[in-house]
């Protein structure tokens, strides 16, 4: 069975759970992802699982999730987690994978605009900058789930948010780094290689069909494919081109559409929660 | 550091007693939680019991496989390897002298007093 398949498995399993167990689980569960990154995905996903089914099992006999696990679940689940084997290779792979995700993100958003090179080295940089950013939130939101006192767990909430900000803020400032590693691709071969990953883009949403909040990068990517097209393929150029001139109503028609994706993305999010 | 060694004192008893519960029967984790409650270990919390499988599984004293459970989805359930059946015994006898040990000298302090 594949981690996946388990992490499924739990997911339909956790429905049987009252609100209160649920949370109780719930927050062990964030924190054995968060401080599991180095530990191989089936022994983590397996023995999650199988807590889970003993949590069931122990609701069905009128005991708590607490009462069960235990009122300090963080010192049980550290010593689990010490338990488990790591998994080295496995998590070298991850950072490579995430790697050439974030350096393919940044390259995207190079690209979109005829003619553009791209600074492979400030890429390379960028995105070996930002590596580290996911597996330090990740570890703060595993933190902050098992944290009783509400004072620790806004300080870890505090570290999260800040860290989302510092990540995005360095990488906007690794904008003003230039290096000479510049590569200047022709825009038959972008608009190739655009093509290719839209459709191969679309094709993983229909299988895989991403949840929260990855379907918003991949949108987000997907546009970026689609306007890099649409300014290289001649019969769209011009309209993608010329010149929009609305006078004073620039500026309240921006917001307005700026308003309205706002509001569509917020109605997106709460009809997923409901 | 008294606290330290009184869970490692009470892991290490843990693990010899679960050596015995598994040479009866396979169990799986919430089983041997309330085989342990029915030993009179009905306080410790039963968080305790999976790093525990884990450890003793990663040193070769269990095996376990999933099995449809009476009750439910497929369960782990912990059985004794070779290895455990002499870890076992080992426990069995070191928990012998001990017990003796410690039972001699509540003992020798009563009679003093």
């Amino acid at each position: 069975m594949k981690a996946d398949k388990i992490i499924a498995d739990n997911k339909q399993q956790r429905a049987k759970l009252s609100t209160g167990n649920k949370a109780y689980y719930e927050n062990l569960t964030l924190f054995m992802r968060g401080h599991g990154t180095l530990k191989n995905d089936m022994v983590l996903e397996s023995s999650l699982l199988e807590i889970l089914n003993d949590l069931i099992q122990a609701q069905r006999n009128g005991i708590s999730a607490r009462e069960y696990y235990g009122k300090t679940p963080q010192a049980q689940a550290q010593e689990l987690l010490a338990a488990m084997p790591n998994d080295i290779k496995g998590f070298i792979v991850f950072v490579f994978g995430l790697l050439f995700e974030l350096i393919g993100m940044f390259t995207l958003n190079d690209l979109v605009l005829p003619g553009s090179s791209l600074d492979v080295g400030r890429l390379l940089l960028q995105a070996a900058v930002m590596v580290p950013f996911p597996f330090m939130i990740l570890w703060c939101v595993g933190s902050a789930a098992l944290k009783a006192t509400g004072k620790l767990e806004a300080v870890f909430n505090g570290i999260i948010y800040g860290g989302i900000m510092l990540a995005l803020g360095i990488v906007m400032l690794l904008n003003l780094v230039h290096t000479s590693l510049i590569v200047r691709p022709a825009d038959h071969v972008v608009l190739l290689v655009a093509g290719s990953l839209l459709i191969g883009g679309l094709i993983w949403i229909s299988i895989q069909r991403p949840k929260l909040p990855f379907i918003f990068i991949t949108i987000y990517l997907m546009l970026q494919l689609l306007l890099a097209m649409l300014y290289r393929i001649p019969a769209t150029k011009n309209i993608m081109t010329a010149k929009l001139d609305l006078g004073v109503w620039t500026w309240p028609l921006v917001l307005l559409i700026g308003m309205l994706l706002v509001c569509l993305v917020g109605l997106f999010i709460w009809k997923h929660k409901k | 550091m008294a606290k330290d060694n009184d869970t490692q004192m009470l892991k290490g008893i843990l693990q010899g007693c679960m050596l015995f519960l598994l040479a009866e029967n396979e169990l799986y984790g919430y089983a041997i939680g309330e085989a342990l409650s029915k030993y009179g270990f009905d306080e410790i919390p039963k968080g305790t019991i999976y790093p525990l499988l884990m450890t003793m599984e990663k040193k070769g004293l269990l095996n376990s496989r999933m099995k449809s459970s009476p009750d439910g989805p497929n369960r782990k359930y912990y059985s004794l390897t070779a290895a455990g059946v002499v870890a076992k015994q080992t426990f069995a006898n070191q928990w012998h002298v001990l017990s003796q040990s410690v039972e001699r000298l509540i003992q020798e302090e009563n009679n003093e007093s």
